[in-house]
């Protein structure tokens, strides 16, 4: 059936030729992602900036197409679009190289990640060619096969290689197999395009020989690069283990006579194990005057270890995610060295740590939460008032709860970044009434539950860190201390120091008698208002040095409502577009519009899933699916709707997705009173809706543009270009900054009013 | 000429084990003041937060010379240290005070990576009782390279201090890759016999991945116990690893009757047998100084 719109070359039956165009993009985004986040700490912002770049050189690639297409009509779009894949593939090999060799580039001693400013460059470097080509591939295939169809056949590919990649790959392959794998589906099916539409039998031959090139290079490139990344990263250590996990490459060094656990290229931990930590456990036992039953989320190793040694301990309950990094460390130490593992009193569990929790029927008497600081929307559920009213019914009449994981920011660094801190402090008294700071590194917060009535509280248990206390207890239940170090963490001046520093936010002055006592912010931290995270990401730049750390602390201090004053853009838009004459200024708005706020709804959802399911990568990647299915869902039923191509469709659509919005806002509301199950249909539900508004946005606006008497080449790249700078506004300014900021509601109810007001805007063009 | 004169960034009441200085006053606890700034680069600081910015990139506290010995003396403190960064750049501020708090009765140690020059260092030892030097290795390359200044001149100056006659211990972090040579160590521990004596105490520390270096596993126990091994062998009497508790090698053991005389757990006191600077056993003196 030909596409009546287009009137193109291709036919239906093709367009699945081009699907390979959203495999490889997905594939590329997945895998350069995390070879990125190897070089850097992977907070939020950088995430959002990974995401951001990305689209926005996706966006410049097809914009720059689309003047190419206008300027030189001769040229044979098919061939150049397989030409592209030529070179997408070298792209693609060069950033894994380059990204993996930028350690030895920037000779950086061992163990140091990349600064902010260099980490940023290699993004540049590494991203920048293969979205300029991804987006440019993009106008290129539409020009003949019809920019619809082709959107719609990418957004289909996109969905397998995700669903893939989420459920299977990932856990199988290493990244460059990955890439190999869907490069030569890439190259191959372009063959089939210049075979099909323009043939020439030295492009056939490059392609063929680029195919085979590939799948016979990719595992001397991944060896080589990972041999020069790790030689650079810990000369003289010798790679013992190494697996594919979902949640990043495991790779285990042997360095004398320890092994270094490696996920992603950031160390997890190290054995044997500190002695330090076996301190640190038992005196969060001792907090309590009966530890039988333990809970333990993370802590592999010593944690688990000290927890069964310790007097009195009936049963532990050890949750890990990640089933791949027992399974490659535990055979790797001697056997006296493991004999914990199969501790008849430990059950393991390799889940989510707080869908665990949810689940809990009997009560623990301990819950320890080795956690790591936290930088992401996924980590900072382990530091929000649901997780710990979650942990606090978890617990018994006197149990301990106990948060290993949050950093200090260094001496000097003034009480702005105390405060990240203090944020989570406050949250933990929502819940809590009690908190006590270990000064260990990073920081242990200790936190106890009121007594029920009935229920009798041995005084001698209060929460302390008097060493001599804690030793009185150790005797009293047999405890051997001779093997450890409680000094290490009972120091009375550090323990005032980070009490009163964790509690007021505040630098602590140990000569003054009177510390001061001034009224900070009252934040809290919670799922769906995550201050804590975009905190440390403040906290993780201005130790990276980079220095628009002022701009974004002036954005935490400015007022809410501030951004409401953005609110009469798209009127300022239909202004300037009368007064120029560009009556495609609006729709142009209109879409980059649609595409934020459906990215930034799509951020909330999984926001809201990760609270009330957890973190698991093949759930996370199935919802992403789900969107992009949307997205080919909406774009395909544009596609075949008769519609006049007007502005008017277009405000239909900007004042459906401020309907969506505004409905999600609703069901968000009420999500913790209704089943899980409920929740998920809804949340898929809600993913399906944004990709597929997304997915309208773009064929209509082309529509709309044309309509207007924009070329079709110019419309394609200048809509697509829009579509993808939204998602980078969506995902960077509005994921990243302004929704742990405003909070999910205000954020929400503004980009619900302002689709609305986009559309009000399009019907006053309209007329 | 210091920009931080009276901003220290860091304040802190400290055991005086922390510099590590396990010869002078066991059990005393120190003032510790710092301001930001060093006029080195190693690599693998584990204060770089502090040490490799300006004054003006840090939030300072204000503590005049004269403040810093009152209040020292208002919180019962006997013993003001210069460390965590390097006082070398804050020399003229961290003078004025130790002139005002030896005035008063008060005791300064330094903490320092001692690249300067002779002069400066023997003004300071008119007013310091006890330096804790880091050699933080003993290769000219790994020195250029890595810490960013010649090894001589530390040498020299580390001589200097000795030939002045106030108390000095050295400090050595070993970071995994980079100064973990045994050969060198070896190297290391002979030259400190010949030119400062069997006597002065060494101390081996742990590194610890912190921000800079976080992906660098800390040091084996093992790697620490053979340095300790070779500057036994080399015949060193007072040898001791910091950053690894409980060990062994955190206590004083007497160089003759191998008793323990002072046991430490880390950084704290846990007994302390001397008397009057002599071991109860078989009454050899132990060199340091035990008394105010």
């Amino acid at each position: 059936m030909q596409n009546s719109h287009s009137g193109h070359m291709a036919t239906v039956k093709s367009l699945w030729l081009f699907t390979s165009l959203g495999c490889v993009s997905q594939v590329c985004q997945v895998v350069l992602f995390r070879e990125l986040l190897t070089l850097a700490e992977g907070t939020e912002l950088t995430i959002a900036f990974i995401l951001g770049v990305w689209l926005v050189f996706t966006a410049l690639g097809s914009f720059a197409a689309s003047r190419f297409l206008s300027a030189h009509k001769g040229f044979s779009a098919p061939r150049i679009y397989a030409l592209l894949s030529l070179l997408l593939s070298a792209f693609a090999f060069f950033a894994i190289w380059f990204i993996r060799s930028s350690r030895v580039f920037l000779s950086l001693p061992p163990g140091e990640p990349l600064s902010a400013s260099q980490w940023l460059v290699v993004t540049f470097v590494a991203l920048s060619p293969i979205c300029f080509a991804v987006g440019a591939q993009f106008v290129f295939a539409a020009s003949f096969a019809g920019s619809a169809g082709v959107y719609i056949a990418e957004s289909f590919g996109a969905v397998i290689a995700g669903v893939l990649l989420s459920l299977l790959l990932l856990q199988f392959l290493d990244h460059t197999s990955l890439l190999a794998c869907s490069l030569s589906l890439h190259l191959l099916l372009s063959l089939w395009v210049v075979l099909k539409f323009r043939p020439n039998a030295s492009l056939s031959f490059a392609l063929s020989l680029a195919t085979a090139l590939i799948l016979v290079a990719s595992p001397f490139v991944e060896n080589f690069t990972q041999l020069r990344f790790w030689s650079s990263m810990l000369p003289s250590g010798k790679i013992v283990g190494s697996g594919n996990s979902v949640y990043g490459s495991v790779t285990v060094v042997r360095y004398s006579d320890q092994l270094s656990v490696y996920q992603s290229g950031h160390l997890l931990f190290t054995l044997p194990e500190q002695s330090e930590t076996a301190s640190l456990v038992h005196l969060i036992l001792l907090q309590h005057p009966r530890p039988n039953r333990i809970l333990l989320v993370g802590g592999f190793g010593g944690w688990v270890k000290a927890a069964l040694e310790h007097p009195k301990v009936v049963g532990v309950d050890w949750v890990e995610v990640d089933p791949t990094v027992p399974k490659i460390v535990l055979p790797l130490l001697p056997e006296k060295k493991r004999v914990w593992a199969f501790d008849p009193r430990l059950e393991i569990h390799f889940t989510d740590g707080r869908s665990f929790i949810r689940q809990v029927r009997r009560p623990y008497d301990v819950i320890i939460v080795v956690a790591s600081d936290p930088t992401t929307a996924a980590i900072n559920r382990f530091f929000t008032q649901e997780f710990f009213a979650e942990v606090a019914k978890s617990l018994s009449p006197v149990g301990v709860f106990a948060l290993h994981g949050l950093r200090e920011p260094p001496s000097g660094f003034g009480e702005f970044y105390l405060m990240r801190n203090n944020c989570v402090y406050r949250t933990l008294l929502t819940a809590f009434c009690e908190v006590l700071v270990v000064p260990s590194s990073p920081l242990t917060l200790l936190s106890r539950c009121p007594v029920s009535q009935g229920e009798q509280i041995d005084s001698q248990f209060n929460l302390t860190l008097h060493e001599h206390t804690l030793l009185q207890r150790a005797k009293g239940r047999g405890l051997d201390i001779g093997g450890l170090n409680l000094f290490a963490f009972t120091d009375p001046v550090q323990v005032e120091r980070v009490n009163y520093e964790v509690k007021t936010g505040l630098p602590f002055n140990p000569l003054e008698r009177e510390q001061k006592k001034v009224k900070r912010f009252k934040w809290l931290n919670s799922d769906m208002n995550p201050m804590v995270y975009f905190l440390s990401s403040l906290l993780w730049l201005r130790m990276g040095n980079l220095d628009i750390t002022g701009l974004l602390e002036a954005l935490l201090m400015t007022p809410r409502w501030v951004i409401w004053l953005l609110s009469p853009l798209p009127l300022i838009f239909w202004l300037l577009g009368r007064l120029s004459s560009r009556s495609w200024l609006v729709p142009i708005l209109t879409v980059t519009c649609i595409s934020s706020v459906g990215m930034l709804a799509e951020l909330t959802v999984l926001l809201l899933f990760q609270s009330r399911f957890g973190t698991l990568f093949q759930q996370v990647g199935l919802l992403f699916a789900l969107f992009m299915f949307g997205l080919a869902f909406g774009a395909l039923t544009i596609e075949r709707w008769r519609h006049d191509g007007s502005v008017l469709a277009l405000s239909a659509l900007a004042f459906a997705t401020g309907i969506a919005v505004f409905a999600w806002w609703c069901c968000s509301f009420v999500s913790a009173k209704v089943p899980s199950l409920l929740v998920a249909i809804v949340c898929g539900f809600f993913m399906v809706v944004f990709g597929g508004l997304v997915g309208a946005a773009f064929p209509l606006t082309v529509w709309v543009l044309k309509h207007l008497g924009v070329e079709m080449n110019r419309a394609t790249g200048l809509v697509y270009s829009c579509d993808l700078l939204g998602g980078a506004i969506g995902a960077f300014l509005l994921g990243a900054v302004l929704l742990p900021l405003l909070g999910t509601s205000n954020l929400l109810w503004f980009c619900s009013a302002f689709c609305l007001l986009t559309a009000l805007t399009c019907r006053l063009q309209g007329r | 000429m210091t920009m931080a004169y009276g901003n220290p960034c860091i304040i802190s009441i400290d055991p005086i084990e922390k510099l590590p200085l396990h010869h002078f006053l066991p059990g005393e606890r120190t003032l510790s003041i710092a301001t930001a700034g060093c006029n080195l680069r190693c690599l693998y600081c584990q204060n770089w937060q502090q040490s490799q910015v300006r004054p003006d990139q840090l939030r300072n506290y204000n503590l005049p010379p004269a403040e810093a010995v009152r209040k020292a003396k208002e919180n019962g403190i006997k013993v003001i240290a210069y460390t965590y960064t390097e006082p070398v750049v804050f020399w003229e501020y961290a003078m004025d005070i130790s002139e005002r708090a030896k005035s008063e009765g008060l005791k300064n140690v330094v903490a320092t990576a001692l690249f300067m020059n002779r002069e400066p260092i023997k003004e300071w030892c008119k007013v310091t009782d006890a330096f804790a030097v880091a050699l933080k290795g003993f290769d000219e390359d790994f020195y250029l390279k890595v810490v960013g200044a010649p090894l001589k001149p530390v040498l020299d100056a580390i001589v200097t201090i000795k030939g002045e006659g106030v108390w000095l211990e050295l400090v050595t972090l070993i970071v995994p890759t980079l100064n973990d040579n045994m050969k060198q160590i070896r190297e290391m521990c002979l030259w400190i016999r010949r030119n400062l004596g069997a006597q002065v105490p060494v101390h081996f520390g742990r590194f610890v991945p912190e921000y800079k270096l976080r992906n660098l596993p800390r040091t084996p126990v093992t790697t620490l116990e053979q340095c300790r091994d070779i500057a036994l062998d080399v015949g060193l009497q007072f040898v001791y690893l910091f950053n690894v508790a409980p060990h062994d090698a955190n206590h004083t053991y007497c160089p003759k009757c191998k008793t323990p005389v002072i046991r430490r757990l880390g950084f704290k006191l846990t007994s302390n047998e001397i008397q009057r600077g002599i071991c109860p056993k078989c009454k050899t003196r132990i060199p340091g100084i035990w008394q105010l």
